[in-house]
């Protein structure tokens, strides 16, 4: 079996996720990533990444919004999985533990 | 969502780009969210940002889609043909030796293309100059009635344009140019003289044609006798740079006139434009230098008009056809006009008709181009279907699992125009490395910047040889039974056998018509450079006689003489070939009033010229220093003495200008390009010749002149030492032949590897095939030349039969080729002979080296095999 594994790109978008709560699709998570991270995303690639996400059962996605003005199109609602908020804390727990592990006398003196 | 912007929608093209690659369900949400994110961006950043960020997006998805998404998000026709540029890229990797002789023989028949393309695009673009006025620009050209035909000519009479600008409504304006280089000069800003072509027009003349201004400015430029507009290239020689040398003063020094004059202008060097020239007066200083132009008997200012919108061109020309008549009485001249993008073209004059003239070219290199191509994707299509077994299975499995047919032959269509594509990468490789090399044979300065300008044609070009290569294959392979398939039997094979063997056929037969075309264009320009002339005009040197050299010239001639290395030395008016002078109106006795306007060519120059061109005396004498009276004495040629019909010419006159007396006759000799027919013809003194003409020995050519520059240079300080040698400048008359005759060479050449690359892989495939049984007729004892013989025989008769087809086409080609030359080469058959055997010995090689091989095989180990 493949470990799986989160990327940090996968990382970010699910934390956009998460946060987004109800509100979370390709459109708004594009921008809360492209406000928070100063940079453009191509939705293709945030389209993947959900994808990858979603196969890894990490978020899950609900269809809503079917308007009428919208010419009977759909929006894609994407939420944060449980098994996505265990693989984020894990990636964190695994960051903060290497990070503690820096020498503070190091982090003080490059920091001054 | 609110505060829609009325009439903002989202591109159109960015849509469909999505419906034809995403799956419905991800195509709703994908819509979703770029219509949300364009109506934010209409209001943040305008429509038009809006409009490109959507269209980027667009294809963001599509590419993500394509290459790291999931199948379920795409439409099956991305996912097949996902799964088809698969198994494509599988066979190729499987089959590496046919997978390289199909790209490298696409790409070789796509560089070929391509390199023609740009050739032709540039020759169909030249003249085209897109200024405010070109769409509407024309030019009069003369029709002059001769006896034995009309000749056509863009000299017109000085007051010309004027005269049609105020009798005819339907032009705009005229712009009357002078573009003779007779007038040619020399510019100076301090003490170096620099050679300048001149031309004269008026200031509108920026209306009509591209010239890019890299200093100065363009309007006005030409409105005073004193501004002149000089070339980039004048401009970095004579000053430092185009800048410096706006406002300057410069000097000019030509035959008619000298004087200061202002530079107002500097115009780009790289204007694609037939003219060519260094400096550009304004017509008004000309017609002050040439008062004679504005009369009706000064021909040779070229009249352009600019014409109204709108005007019915055929009607105009019907108007204006006898317009000399009114002016001129007795006037055997006739008028049209031609619109001046077509002159280049279609340069060519018959019966005062303009006809096909370098546009054949054009056509016969398109022509050529397309059958390289086709040569190309035969190879393509014989090694496709040849190979079908290979694929059979693969067929079979797929039609069994329902594919329909309709599916199998798009996947052969992407599989080719998948290597078209791949070939494409490479061809244009081969173009960049290749395009120097063409540039100098074609003499253009074609870059790889202006293919991109063609990117569009390029693709559909490519995706065309795609197409073509691959609906033969297509249709065959799909039509394979799905049983028969799976049992791995092929259907009757004979059709596609004939049409393999048809196509093997044409193929080698294109090659054969090229081998033929290169073969007689070769021999045909020989001929023409061997051509005996009538006179010996090997070793012959010319340079200008001017500035002190004009007025005293006799010290220098002496000076000349004494160098051990030259034979002679002498003066003439014009040079040699062809521009020397002419005129009509020679009259002698009992002449026929119609003779008067036929024209006469002459020499003027030196005693000596005859006897230093070493034409041939057929009766009486040379001229002679030594005879005072010979000051007014001619030699004729025979054309002229048989035209005057004097019995005994010697001693009888003719009246040009003046009395002359005829004292000799030579044999008529090529004075021009031996295909123009020999004018009558006759030498005369006149001792203000703007040429000398050497005649050097053969031996030590180069010291001999540097010797006569030395003197050059003592005698006539600060103009500059330009020589010419009067048989180069023969072959430069055939030049255009001779760039036809090298470009076929290489189109032949690669029409016969591609086609030899094609044989190659199907002669290896069949023995390949035929292994086993070979292998047990070696056992039984056949010899190796047995078992070549019988796998060779096949190829060679394909390879016969092409050739026979080839000869008739080959030979109609080239004597319609030839009969545009009045002095031709036979059609020899033993050219076309050896054009097959050619075709033929190296068909065989490629075969037999095929085929010894296999016959030199080890037979255990073969059968041991299976």
């Amino acid at each position: 079996m493949k470990k799986v594994t989160l990327g940090a790109f996968e990382e970010l978008v699910l934390l956009a996720t998460g946060t987004l709560q109800d509100n979370a699709y390709g459109v708004t998570i594009k921008m809360e990533l492209e406000d928070l991270l100063k940079k453009k995303i191509s939705l293709g690639a945030l389209y993947a990444a959900l994808q990858r996400l979603e196969e890894k059962g990490w978020v899950s996605s609900r269809i809503g919004g079917i308007t009428e003005k919208q010419g009977g199109r759909r929006k894609q609602y994407y939420d944060i999985t449980k098994e996505g908020v265990v693989a984020l804390s894990e990636v964190r727990n695994m960051r903060n533990e290497l990070f503690s592990r820096l020498p503070q006398v190091k982090i003080d003196w490059l920091k001054s | 969502m609110s505060g829609k912007s009325k009439g903002a929608s989202p591109p159109r093209f960015g849509k469909w780009l999505l419906e034809s690659f995403c799956s419905y369900d991800f195509l709703s949400t994908a819509l979703w969210d770029l219509d949300e994110l364009f109506q934010i961006n209409v209001e943040t950043r305008g429509v038009y940002m809006a409009r490109l960020i959507y269209l980027r997006e667009a294809i963001g998805i599509i590419f993500y889609l394509l290459f790291r998404g999931k199948s379920q998000y795409s439409i099956n026709k991305v996912a097949m043909l996902k799964h088809n540029i698969l198994i494509s890229i599988r066979s190729f990797k499987k089959y590496k030796s046919t997978f390289l002789i199909n790209l490298f023989g696409l790409s070789i028949g796509l560089a070929s293309a391509l390199l023609i393309y740009l050739w032709v695009n540039d020759e169909l673009s030249m003249d085209h100059f897109g200024e405010k006025d070109s769409q509407r620009h024309y030019q009069v050209m003369v029709n002059t009635n001769y006896q034995n035909g009309v000749q056509t000519e863009e000299t017109t009479h000085g007051p010309l344009s004027e005269a049609l600008v105020s009798t005819f409504p339907e032009i705009d304006y005229a712009v009357p140019m002078i573009t003779v280089p007779w007038y040619e000069g020399m510019l100076s800003s301090q003490s170096e003289f620099i050679r300048a072509v001149p031309h004269f027009a008026t200031q509108e003349y920026f209306n009509l044609f591209r010239s890019e201004f890299v200093a100065g400015s363009k309007a006005g430029s030409l409105s005073d006798k004193s501004k002149i507009v000089i070339s980039e290239k004048m401009a970095w020689r004579l000053f430092t740079s185009p800048d410096e040398a706006v406002g300057r003063t410069v000097s000019f020094k030509g035959y008619q006139f000298t004087g200061p004059y202002i530079v107002s202008g500097v115009f780009s060097s790289d204007n694609e434009n037939s003219l060519d020239f260094d400096v550009l007066f304004s017509y008004d200083l000309f017609l002050e230098e040439n008062p004679g132009f504005r009369q009706w008997d000064h021909e040779g200012t070229r009249a352009h008009l600019v014409m109204n919108e709108g005007v019915d061109i055929d009607a105009f020309n019907r108007k204006i056809k006898d317009f000399l008549k009114t002016k001129i009485e007795d006037s055997n001249q006739t008028l049209f006009v031609q619109k001046y993008s077509d002159k280049y073209l279609y340069g060519k004059y018959e019966n005062g008709f303009p006809v096909a003239g370098r546009v054949v070219y054009v056509r016969i290199f398109s022509l050529i181009a397309i059958f390289v191509l086709l040569v190309a994707c035969i190879n393509y299509m014989n090694l496709s279907t040849a190979q079908a077994a290979r694929r059979i299975k693969e067929i079979g499995v797929k039609k069994a699992l329902g594919a329909q047919r309709s599916t199998l032959i798009y996947q052969c269509f992407g599989e080719s125009v998948f290597i078209s594509i791949l070939s494409l990468i490479l061809a244009i490789g081969f173009v960049i490395l290749l395009l120097p090399h063409f540039n100098q044979i074609t003499e253009k300065t074609l870059s790889i910047a202006q293919a991109a300008g063609l990117l569009i044609p390029i693709l559909i070009i490519t995706l065309i040889t795609g197409l073509v290569s691959g609906v033969y294959p297509g249709l065959y392979l799909s039509g394979f039974k799905p049983v028969n398939a799976l049992k791995g039997k092929l259907r009757g094979d004979s059709g596609a056998l004939w049409i393999r063997q048809g196509l093997v056929v044409f193929q080698f037969a294109v090659s054969v018509v090229l081998i033929i075309a290169v073969i007689f264009t070769y021999i045909q320009i020989q001929y023409m450079q061997n051509f005996s002339l009538g006179y010996n005009n090997e070793h012959l040197l010319v340079f200008k006689k001017e500035g002190k050299l004009r007025e005293s010239s006799d010290a220098f001639l002496e000076a000349v003489r004494s160098i051990p290395g030259v034979t002679n030395i002498s003066h003439m008016s014009g040079s040699l070939p062809g521009k020397i002078s002419g005129g009509s109106d020679v009259q002698w006795k009992n002449q026929e009033e119609e003779e008067r306007d036929i024209d006469f060519s002459f020499i003027e120059g030196d005693y000596d010229m005859a006897a230093l061109l070493q034409v041939e005396l057929v009766a009486g004498r040379f001229l002679s220093r030594d005879i005072a009276t010979d000051q007014t004495s001619v030699v004729l040629n025979e054309t002229a003495a048989q035209l005057t019909g004097y019995e005994n010419p010697i001693g009888e006159r003719i009246y040009f200008d003046e009395m002359l007396t005829i004292v000799g006759v030579v044999k008529d000799f090529h004075f021009d390009n031996i295909q123009a027919e020999i004018a009558p013809f006759f030498f005369k003194v006149n001792q203000n010749g703007k040429n000398f003409v050497v005649r050097l020995r053969a031996e030590n050519q180069r010291e001999t002149i540097s010797k006569i520059e030395d003197l050059h240079h003592a005698f006539n300080p600060g103009y500059p030492f330009e020589l010419n040698f009067i048989d180069e400048q023969y072959d430069k008359l055939y030049k255009e032949d001779e760039r036809i005759a090298t470009l076929s060479k290489y189109f032949a050449a690669i029409a016969i590897i591609v086609s030899c690359l094609g044989l190659l892989a199907l002669a290896a495939y069949n023995t390949q095939r035929r292994f086993k049984e070979i292998a047990i007729r070696k056992v039984l004892g056949s010899s190796n030349s047995a078992i070549v013989q019988l796998l060779s025989k096949e190829f060679i008769v394909l390879i016969l039969i092409s050739i026979l087809i080839a000869m008739p086409v080959g030979y109609f080609l080239v004597k319609s080729w030839l009969d545009g030359f009045a002095h031709r080469i036979g059609l020899n058959p033993s050219y076309f002979i050896a054009a097959g055997a050619l075709m033929l010995a190296v068909a065989l090689l490629t075969v037999i080296s095929q085929t010894a091989k296999t016959a030199n095989m080890n037979v255990p180990e073969n059968l041991r095999n299976d």
